[in-house]
């Protein structure tokens, strides 16, 4: 009886997701392509890195020319595309969660500061806030990892430093929302500490608008490390990415369009997949959570 | 006289606001050397209209906002050197709005345990349903969350929160005024079994004069800041001295169609707390204002067996 | 001379929800005479100010309002067009709302709100409607109207903001005032000062009004007639002074019993409040709405139809123990 009610409100959000069509289709999309990442080593036929320079340039299974071993065909340098692909997954959706992650814990903690205390704490996050507006995400990105020297971890770095201001914008505005609740002040009557307070009581009463703003990060996050890829300045060859495949197959693309046609695909499907997603996430839980 | 339960002593506060963008910084002064006494087990009704400082009080006492001037003891001590972990154990409030003053993501049982979660208490479990069997919220909600609860229930258990450490004194701020009429009834019977049961001392703050004078024994006016009458509440509501008060209850509406319209004599002006006036807060809103009340201030005085600040009542 | 200003019989509404339909007014019927204030009191939920939002055909489009009968001003209003009936709510019925502080736009002018909607809608000449507005505002207690017309609404305390709201809804020389809880955003001192006004231009305009109220004490110092609303229905309706002195249904006495009265409730004693909570109004509903809190109720209560008492001098009850003492 006592778990009734709590379950009630669980399976009528459940309940909510299945009938949106948004999170149905993008939801699944979504999670083939974390378990396509997740499992890329079983599921690949060959390794992604292995190079066969008799075997260049395969085209995919629809072609007369095309060999059973490789269902995708290979690239420039004979590898495996399919496998390629398939690895690439792990690039983009690690990518794309490492760095959703790094700038939501700053631009949440910075919001969260700025909305709670106001004053010249808002003063100064906000003015941060500005200037990181004004930034140009990709050249300040292009010379930090040129910088720093190109790799995953520069990568997810710099751009985690870089993407902060929406989750700090959205923080502070909850936070200025609640925080002059009548529940904030009974938590300082019981003598509850600052971190708390923002953290365990501030911080859940914005769920989800955090999930949708995570949701178009990592959409937007995909789509750069695929520019930087692309640019040779996000994740180094041989590691598979598809900003990078694309890159690569660019000299290729009169004569096999599919080196670009195929990983692009993937970027789209998954960006779509993402902000699917999100989109019907946010049409569930924002008003009637509110 | 024994120490009083819980004693504010010329407790004074001002802001510096700006009204507009780019206006100049202009004083506003929520609390005007506030003194109160409770004694134990005693009910003090705090009175008055908005603006005139009841919030501030509330922070003030309940140790959250430090007075620039003038003191807080809770049973003999003062407020400000007394350790947080001390201070909570001793004062607790209660809020008008029970949709905001409890957490809306937060289950029931965690709302009501939260402060043993913080201060150690043994017996989590027992402690709560023990708490919610005394002010009477069936212990199936304590799975809840407070949106599936109605706003009497709610009410109840932030009542329940404010009082699983045992303190000795509750602050009500409004606690009735956001509720229907037949709910309003339930938690101030509520208040009043607790008091009885518990031994609490309590500050009663509300604008419903009707309220006030069925759950408190004193009852203090303010106007703007200041304290403008102090009586014991059968004088108070029998032989009152002070304008705003005689206006305050010519005001109040009683469910008795045959008063008909509330007679009003103030004038139309509103109280503005950034007007400054040398003389008599009240003066601009007053009946029976005089040359004098303009520039003369007024203390506080005993008028038979109240205290006034009023020359002329 | 029309015999009525509002005459609605069998009013419902009815909204959908994701839980299923809630019938939030379920069957109501009200009648205003001119020059009369009706009070429709109630707790929250109860229908009341749906009520009001159906008469002005403030609802939202997913709402389904259905009437046997909506006259006003002696027109039916069931047989017009859609335009004819916002034409008509604009001219002959104003509203007033809860916090003046909302409903005056921020960015414009006093004198601009108040005569924009006439401008338009009666196509008379900025000076003429300013002209007017003075007199209103000046009518309202608003000192020296002619200087504040070119003012913002930040330049006003909140009981003045109120009167601005009402010389505003007066501008269009409606028939009917609606004021939906018009004084519980506002401190008592200036509550009264309202409510002075309000029973003046009842009194001096023969201004009819319908006034939605949770305070009883509201409805004691203004009202002619009542109508007590639970649960989507009218319980309990008549003549104010009837209805204080002999309240018929269960419901009204336990309200009136609820409240604290200085001198008359002896102090700290247990008020008798009335138990449980309002029933919630998704999906169909059979029988007396109170009979769950009602210490009167039998399993009677629980048949439809509720049985309808007319004890004489207008009054009304829908009650099947009506009347009867709570053992």
């Amino acid at each position: 009886m006592t778990d009734a009610t709590a379950e009630t409100t669980r399976a009528s959000i459940w309940r909510k997701m299945r009938s949106n069509t948004g999170v149905v289709i993008g939801g699944t999309l979504l999670a083939i392509i974390v378990a396509i990442a997740v499992f890329a080593p079983l599921l690949s036929p060959h390794d992604p890195i292995a190079q066969d320079l008799t075997r260049r340039l395969l085209p995919p299974f629809w072609h007369d020319r095309s060999v059973p071993e490789h269902l995708l065909g290979t690239d420039h340098l004979g590898r495996d595309y399919l496998s390629r692909l398939l690895y690439g997954a792990r690039v983009s959706l690690g990518v794309g969660l490492g760095v959703t992650f790094v700038s939501g814990v700053i631009g949440i903690t910075l919001g969260l500061l700025a909305g709670y205390f106001g004053g010249r704490i808002d003063m100064v996050i906000s003015f941060a806030i500005t200037t990181r507006l004004s930034l140009p995400i990709v050249l300040v990105a292009l010379a930090a990892v040129a910088l720093g020297g190109a790799s995953l971890v520069t990568l997810i770095c710099v751009l985690g430093l870089l993407l902060w201001d929406r989750f700090a914008v959205v923080s502070r505005a909850a936070a200025q929302g609640l925080r002059h609740q009548e529940f904030i002040m009974g938590l300082h009557a019981i003598g509850a500490g600052l971190p708390r307070i923002l953290f365990l009581e501030i911080l859940p009463n914005m769920r989800a608008t955090i999930l949708v703003v995570v949701s178009l990060e990592v959409a937007n996050v995909i789509l750069l490390e695929s520019a930087l890829s692309f640019l040779g300045l996000g994740v180094r060859p041989p590691t598979p990415s598809w900003g990078l495949m694309i890159s690569e197959g660019r000299d290729n693309i009169l004569f096999d369009p599919w080196l670009i046609a195929l990983p692009g695909t993937a970027i789209c499907l998954l960006v779509l997949a993402v902000n699917l997603f999100g989109d019907g996430l946010r049409d569930i839980m924002g008003p009637a959570k509110r | 006289m024994s120490v009083p339960m819980i004693r504010l002593s010329n407790a004074r506060k001002v802001y510096r606001l700006r009204r507009r963008m780019f206006a100049p910084t202009e004083e506003l002064v929520a609390l005007n050397n506030l003194s109160l006494d409770v004694a134990e087990g005693q009910t003090l009704g705090l009175v008055g209209e908005s603006g005139c400082g009841k919030s501030t009080a509330v922070s003030v006492m309940l140790g959250l906002l430090r007075p620039d001037a003038g003191d807080v003891e809770i049973a003999g001590k003062k407020i400000g050197e007394m350790a947080v972990a001390d201070r909570v154990r001793l004062i607790q409030p209660v809020f008008q709005n029970p949709n905001a003053s409890l957490n809306p993501v937060k289950r029931i049982r965690s709302l009501i345990a939260q402060p043993l979660r913080l201060h150690g208490g043994e017996d989590e479990k027992r402690n709560v349903s023990h708490m919610m069997d005394l002010v009477g919220l069936p212990t199936r909600l304590a799975d809840a969350h407070p949106a599936e609860l109605s706003g009497g229930q709610r009410q109840r258990a932030a009542i329940a929160r404010a009082l699983i450490l045992n303190p000795k004194v509750l602050i009500c701020d409004e606690p009735t005024s956001a509720l229907d009429v037949s709910v309003q009834a339930q938690i101030i019977n509520l208040l009043l079994s607790l008091k009885k049961e518990l031994g609490l001392t309590m500050v009663f703050v509300s604008h419903d004069l009707g309220v006030v004078e069925h759950l408190a024994d004193r009852v203090a006016v303010m106007y703007l800041g200041e304290k403008i009458e102090e009586a014991t509440t059968d004088t108070l509501f029998e032989a009152a001295q002070h304008p705003y008060t005689l206006a305050l209850l010519a005001a109040s509406l009683l469910p008795d169609p045959d008063i008909g319209l509330p007679k009003q004599t103030l004038g139309n002006a509103a109280a503005d707390p950034f007007a400054v006036n040398k003389g008599c807060l009240f003066a601009p809103r007053c009946p029976i204002v005089q040359e004098s009340c303009q520039h003369v201030a007024q203390s506080l005085r005993p008028v038979n067996d109240s205290l006034v600040r009023c020359d002329k009542a | 001379m029309i015999e009525t200003v509002l005459n609605i019989q069998n009013l419902r509404v009815s909204l959908p929800t994701d839980r299923g339909v809630l019938h939030a007014v379920r069957g109501i019927d009200l009648e205003i005479k001119p020059g009369q204030a009706l009070c429709l009191v109630g707790e929250s939920g109860c229908g009341k100010s749906l009520t009001a939002m159906s008469i002005m055909g403030l609802l939202p489009r997913y709402a389904k309002v259905t009437t046997d009968k909506f006259d006003l001003v002696g027109q039916d209003l069931t047989q017009k067009t859609q335009a004819k009936l916002a034409k008509m709510r604009g001219r002959d019925v104003a509203m007033i709302f809860q916090d003046p502080t909302s409903a005056l736009n921020p960015t414009l002018t006093i004198g601009r709100q108040l005569t924009e909607g006439v401008m338009r809608s009666e196509g008379i000449s900025r000076k003429e409607a300013e002209a007017r507005a003075i007199e209103l505002l000046e009518r309202v207690g608003i000192s020296n109207p002619a200087a504040r017309l070119t003012q913002y609404p930040h330049g006003f305390s909140g009981g003045q903001r109120q009167r601005i709201m009402i010389a505003s809804a007066l501008m269009g020389q409606p028939r009917l005032l609606i004021a939906d809880e018009p004084t519980t955003a506002l401190d008592v001192t200036i509550q009264a000062q309202i409510l002075q006004l309000l029973g003046e231009l009842q009194s001096d305009l023969g201004l009819s009004m319908l006034l939605i109220t949770h305070d009883l004490g509201v409805v004691a110092a203004i009202a002619n007639e009542v109508a007590v609303m639970y649960a989507g229905r009218v319980a309990e309706r008549g003549p104010a002074k009837d209805l204080f002195a002999d309240p018929l249904h269960p419901y009204t006495r336990g309200l009136l019993a609820a409240i604290p009265v200085p001198g008359m409730t002896p102090r700290g004693s247990e008020l008798p409040a009335i138990p449980g909570r309002v029933p919630g109004l998704i999906g169909p509903m059979a029988g007396c709405a109170f009979r769950d809190r009602c210490a009167l109720s039998s399993p009677e209560c629980g048949h439809d139809p509720v049985p309808q008492f007319k004890p004489g001098n207008n009054r009304f009850v829908e009650c099947l123990r009506a009347g009867e003492a709570a053992p």
